[in-house]
């Protein structure tokens, strides 16, 4: 026997009153490493419900599920993750890929109970000890940037050559281009839930990212008539909410629409029997303007075997979006392109027809229905003194009146007012004519309803931005016209909503200029409706208000666009014009 | 100290690449012949003589798989890394397990998870964490982890399942439109 081995039981006893290395489990935990991957959390308010991280996860660990508490919404499905810990293995690929980065790792990584069946929860709607658990596996898409990448760019002209002519600004995708930006489309749908007409979107991006064009052009014309003019100039409701939007950039859906109706010379041609008149049902409606809610509705009710006849003041259809919008953003080319495709579908355009009273009650007797869709015909007033001098005109008619053809205005010096795209529009078209541009706005450029793009390079064109200045009155001179404006200071809108322009001093600038195009927005004129028509509707600041089909409740009277209150753009309309086919569908059953 | 260490293999083996070095840290590749001598040298003669872990990268793209043996010198505190590259098709890498016996039990381990073959390990193939898989060792890449959970283990029931474009389309009225119900119909 060893002297170890005799001395050793004593040795033992003595550590017995010394303190324990070990942790006594479970009344104290020790802490899992800061990086550390144990149980998921999710802000659910910053959880969009795309999807992605349970379209990822490789042992199907993950699903999207209703949770209470969240309903869907615009750019939100209102599902949300629920994780099954019985098959997770914490590769956290469902974190690297968030598209919000709502989702995370805590470093909690213990959780005792009996039966497997129920370790699985909902992170951030189920509550666990965990869930205001700062450490832990965070997304770092600095350095992986799965969760978001860029845009594919697309090719524009430089500024100092496009103010030269009136080419198209955006040169538009090459095909490699396009299927490459089609293919960072994940699917999820929430683009749908932004987009008025709720086109197909994840669809035709799919039909694009494999070339498969055709496919792709039948899918627009499911649910939008005119998909090249939304492809060039929509305002894009769809890409705002785009899950690839929040860590790196929004697909270019409106320009992938573009492409795909670019790579064909005939729309019509490509849909052929997909654009034929359905099977005729012996009911005859007229539809008033030819813009995108008319156009729309025509289309589809003369797919359903109606017969549409459509009624326009102009000699070419398609509305103020083709007239108004100048040529280096919406080429003419494109109008009879798509048009052609409504002559197709059967539709009977009858141009040059003023709407008058007239015109209603004749179409009234004529028709079993009648959708209005007229949209803002009258310029609104700037209120400002002097506007009745002759130099001072209304913008929309100077667009309507297709300045580039011809026109010059040299050496000419113009003030615009107004921040939407109808000013963007004038501004850009008087500098490609040869004219120096002042652009007055009462508000910040923040605060411009016109797009940001158009904003953006209308900046870069040489535009002079003279944001918030106020109006006081405009004066003739011996050469031409004074503008006069106060610098304004923003208070705050007691009302809430935007802050108020407030003049910050007595100081009067002034500007000296040719002529001077006011931009601030186009009101209603429903002089064209008969006293005992308008007695039938519902009317409201010179607008038609209507019920969720569209319908006035003046006989069998829809309307729709700009006509009636709502967003005021193209594709807007073009659901207004959707959901009157339903409902004109419906009345006449 | 990491000089030293360098010094050594640029005179015995010229042809190493330098893959990353620090003021105590030193990274390099050999190729599969020499990796064996290399790692002899620098247990005998460069003093890197304890072996704290050795790790596989599966790089499938190449058709190879990357061995890395992470030496560590305790006296001079420096830590060098020893990589080469051997073909991914019954792939054999010489044992270590002869010379530092704790070699063994991570070469067993290589060889559950990635199927690579230590010959002159006398423990190869007794059970180390999977026990009796059967299956592709599960740390190589061409192992289909989802195909591998929905045979094994199928759909946990009862599951709930919604997709959210489905289900965004589905709220929205996406198919409602007057052309809309036909195409679903023909979907």
């Amino acid at each position: 026997m060893k002297f170890t081995d005799v001395i050793s039981p004593f040795l033992a006893w003595s550590r017995a009153a010394k303190k324990v290395d070990t942790i006594p489990y479970p009344n104290q935990q020790n802490p899992g490493a800061d990086r550390y991957r144990g149980f998921h959390i999710n802000d659910t308010s910053k959880c969009i419900g795309c999807g992605r991280c349970e379209t990822i996860c490789e042992n199907k660990a993950i699903d999207m599920v209703k949770v209470e508490g969240v309903d869907p919404a615009k750019g939100d499905s209102g599902l949300r993750p629920v994780v099954d810990y019985g098959r997770c293995c914490w590769c956290a690929l469902c974190i690297d890929v968030c598209s919000t980065g709502s989702l995370a790792f805590t470093n909690s990584y213990s959780w005792v109970t009996e039966n497997p069946d129920t370790c699985r929860y909902t992170p951030g709607v189920d509550q666990k000890p965990w869930d205001n658990q700062e450490k832990g596996f965070r997304q770092n898409n600095d350095v992986l940037g799965w969760a978001g990448s860029p845009r594919e760019q697309m090719e524009i002209e430089t500024p100092e050559k496009r103010i030269e002519n009136f080419d198209e600004v955006v040169k538009g995708y090459t095909i490699d281009q396009a299927m490459e930006e089609a293919a960072r489309c994940i699917q999820c749908g929430l683009c749908i839930s932004a987009c008025p007409a709720h086109m197909h979107i994840p669809d035709y991006l799919k039909a694009i990212a494999e070339g498969r064009f055709v496919d792709a052009v039948k899918l627009f014309y499911d649910n939008n008539p005119l998909p090249e003019m939304c492809g060039k100039v929509c305002t894009r409701q769809c890409e705002t909410v785009c899950a690839m939007g929040y860590q790196g950039e929004s697909i270019a859906i409106r320009w992938l629409k573009r492409f795909a109706c670019e790579q064909f010379e005939s729309l019509a041609d490509v849909l052929a029997l997909d654009a034929q008149p359905g099977e005729p049902n012996g009911k005859k409606v007229a539809v008033v303007g030819a813009g995108p809610s008319g156009l729309s509705a025509a289309y589809y009710l003369s797919r359903k075997g109606y017969e549409v006849h459509v009624y326009d003041r102009l000699e070419k259809g398609g509305g103020v979006s083709w007239y108004a919008i100048p040529e280096y953003r919406l080429p003419a080319d494109g109008i009879s392109k798509q048009m052609e495709v409504f002559e197709q579908a059967g539709v009977i355009f009858n141009y040059g027809k003023d709407v008058t009273k007239e015109l209603l009650t004749d179409l009234e007797n004529r028709f079993d229905a009648v959708y209005l869709a007229v949209g803002l015909q009258k310029p609104s007033d700037a209120r400002i003194e002097g506007e009745d001098i002759s130099e001072v005109k209304p913008a929309f008619d100077f667009l309507m009146n297709a300045p580039d053809k011809g026109q010059k205005l040299t050496g000419k010096k113009v003030i615009v007012i107004g921040g939407g795209n109808v000013a963007m529009d004038a501004a850009r078209t008087c500098v490609r004519l040869g004219a120096d541009v002042v652009l007055s706005y009462r508000r910040r450029i923040e605060d411009m309803p016109a797009d940001d793009e158009e904003i953006h390079e209308a900046m870069e064109e040489t535009i002079d931005f003279r944001p918030k200045t106020i109006p006081i009155r405009i004066e003739r001179t011996e050469s031409g016209i004074r503008y006069l404006y106060h610098e304004a200071k923003m208070v705050d809108n007691p009302k809430g909503g935007r802050p108020l322009p407030k003049p910050k001093d007595d100081v009067e600038h002034a500007v000296d200029a040719d002529i001077l195009f006011s931009a601030i927005g186009q009101t209603s004129d429903i002089e064209f409706i008969p006293e005992s028509m308008q007695k039938g509707m519902k009317l409201k600041w010179g607008r038609i208000i209507v019920n969720e089909s569209q319908y006035t409740g003046y006989k069998n009277f829809f309307a729709g666009g700009d006509i009636t209150p709502g967003e005021g753009d193209a594709i807007t309309a073009i659901a207004d014009g959707l959901r009157a086919v339903q409902g004109i569908i419906d009345r006449l059953r | 100290m990491i000089d030293k260490v360098k010094n050594g293999f640029e005179i015995r083996f010229p042809l190493y690449k330098l893959v990353r070095e620090q003021h105590n840290y030193l990274h390099v590749k050999v190729d599969m012949v020499s990796a064996m001598d290399a790692i002899v040298m620098a247990k005998t003669s460069l003093g890197h003589n304890v072996l704290q872990l050795i790790s596989t990268v599966d790089r499938i793209e190449d058709g190879v798989f990357q061995i890395t043996w992470i030496l560590e010198n305790y006296g001079a505190c420096t830590v060098l890394l020893i990589s080469a590259d051997f073909p991914r098709e019954n792939c054999l890498v010489p044992s270590l397990s002869q010379i530092w016996p704790a070699a063994s039990a991570f070469e067993r381990e290589i060889f559950e998870m990635y199927g690579i073959s230590f010959p002159g390990n006398p423990r190869e193939g007794e059970d180390f964490l999977l026990e009796s898989w059967k299956d592709t060792p599960p740390m190589r890449r061409d192992f289909e982890t989802e195909e591998y959970a929905m045979r094994v283990f199928g759909e946990r029931q009862p599951r709930e399942h919604i997709d959210p474009r489905q289900y965004v389309g589905d709220i929205v009225g996406e198919w409602n439109t007057p052309m809309g119900r036909k195409r679903k119909e023909e979907k």
